[in-house]
């Protein structure tokens, strides 16, 4: 039974790769997304005897999917704990330490006047929006939403004029039609 | 505003420095990520139109967690590793599997001398017994059995005393419906059961699988006896948020006819 666990496990340790490489995806650095794959493995084959067949390839999915998100949960809790610098934060004093004062100041004032202006958007359109902006693709905005294909398209385009209108002017990488 | 700064579109850089603040200022106001058990419930369509909107509100504003669930495993993972790092990651991984077989992770993750009291009170069981159905189509019986966790007082149909120094009795001859009985305060967002092999030294976990409370407070799980070896096993009920609780323990005696 040992001999054919291990050769069970070794069948799928040749997703191992894949793992880490959909772990990096995630944004994990390597040797993060190593530890972490380390452990999908080791649960995985303390539940060999579990999972038969089609099943297991799917458990592997599984379980990758739910470590990475309770590791990427426990960031979000520490940041609100105190204990990180929230990413957010080492951005904006990037940007400022990199622009020159007089470019800062205006893309500090279009960023504000972008925010008020999606503000003023009702919340589905906010919804929309923030999803299109998280770079999210057309098939995951509609699986989340529930919407068709071209509701979502025609939504955007329309919120897309009515920031324009808002804003006198584009904003860059946001909008409808096939532009994504 | 000048004509020129009017044709100019809004930049990247401050495209994305409004969105961090929608995201900050969402985040505020909703509270804390989805739990992963919430977001599989999402997709699995288990929650009420309340629920979902919550869930897929906070998912919104928190877009890696969105990620998590929405990036596709990639078809090829060339490049991502050599040779040699995925051959010392297996050492590893079997190294680690050595040595947390002993002792068993799920068992001594509490305190020593809770697992001494544990171990030597055995066990509860009532035996609910209660039905046995044959399938038409499979030959194996299935009997549904009510387990009362190690060291438990029984309930009201069950004397006090029997259950901690009676184990379980399973035949291989036989498929379970075991009920692992369990009244915890707390709900968690998932949980699991393992099956751990107390005949090997050390002890090692052979099964495991996600099972649902009930509001019996039971955790239905289907057990396939015919590969079992004779002896003495313990299921462990496990309560999943961003950790893994131990919440019980029942010891099973399984005998070949």
């Amino acid at each position: 039974m040992a001999d054919d666990r291990d050769d069970r496990f070794e069948k799928l340790y040749e997703y191992y790769p894949a793992v880490v490489s959909l772990l990096r995806k995630l944004d994990f650095e390597l040797d993060d997304a190593r530890d972490l794959a380390h452990e999908v493995f080791l649960r995985v084959f303390q539940s060999m005897d579990a999972y038969r067949g089609e099943s297991k390839w799917s458990y592997l999915e599984t379980v990758t999917r739910r470590l990475a998100y309770n590791e990427i949960r426990n960031r979000h809790a520490a940041k609100r704990n105190g204990l990180h610098v929230a990413t957010e934060e080492i951005l904006e004093l990037d940007d400022s330490r990199t622009l020159a004062p007089d470019e800062a100041l205006r893309q500090k004032e279009s960023a504000g006047r972008l925010y008020d202006a999606i503000r003023q958007l009702n919340a589905d359109e906010q919804k929309l929006i923030l999803l299109q902006l998280s770079g999210a693709s057309y098939e995951d905005i509609v699986s989340l939403t529930g919407l068709k294909l071209s509701a979502v398209k025609s939504r955007l385009h329309v919120i897309r004029k009515r920031l324009r209108e808002l804003l006198g002017e584009d904003v860059e990488g946001i909008g409808g039609g096939d532009d994504q | 505003m000048s004509k020129e700064s009017v044709a100019a579109m809004i930049s990247k850089e401050a495209r994305e420095t409004a969105y961090r603040r929608l995201l900050a200022q969402g985040r505020q106001r909703l509270g804390p990520p989805p739990t992963f058990g919430e977001v599989e419930a999402l997709s699995r369509g288990e929650l009420s139109d309340a629920e979902a909107g919550r869930v897929r509100e906070l998912l919104i504003h928190y877009p890696d967690l969105l990620r998590v669930m929405t990036e596709p495993f990639p078809s090829t993972a060339e490049g991502v590793l050599t040779e040699d790092q995925i051959a010392s990651d297996l050492a590893k991984i079997r190294e680690r599997v050595r040595r947390e077989a002993a002792p068993p992770p799920a068992l001594f993750r509490k305190p020593a001398v809770m697992w001494l009291v544990a171990a030597t009170v055995l066990v509860a069981l009532a035996i609910g017994g209660l039905t046995i159905r044959r399938m038409t189509l499979d030959p194996r019986p299935v009997a549904t059995l009510v387990l009362y966790s190690d060291g438990s007082r029984g309930s009201s149909n069950h004397p006090r005393g029997t259950s901690q120094s009676v184990p379980a009795n399973l035949s291989t001859s036989t498929d379970y419906t075991l009920r692992p009985a369990f009244s915890g305060r707390r709900h968690y967002r998932h949980y699991r059961v393992e099956l751990v092999d107390l005949n090997t030294d050390p002890p090692r976990p052979i099964w495991s699988q996600d099972v649902e409370r009930q509001r019996d407070g039971t955790y239905p799980v289907t057990l396939e006896t015919h590969d079992l070896d004779a002896g003495l096993y313990r299921l462990v009920l496990f309560g999943i948020d961003d950790t893994d609780d131990v919440l019980a323990q029942y010891t099973l005696r399984v005998s070949s006819p």
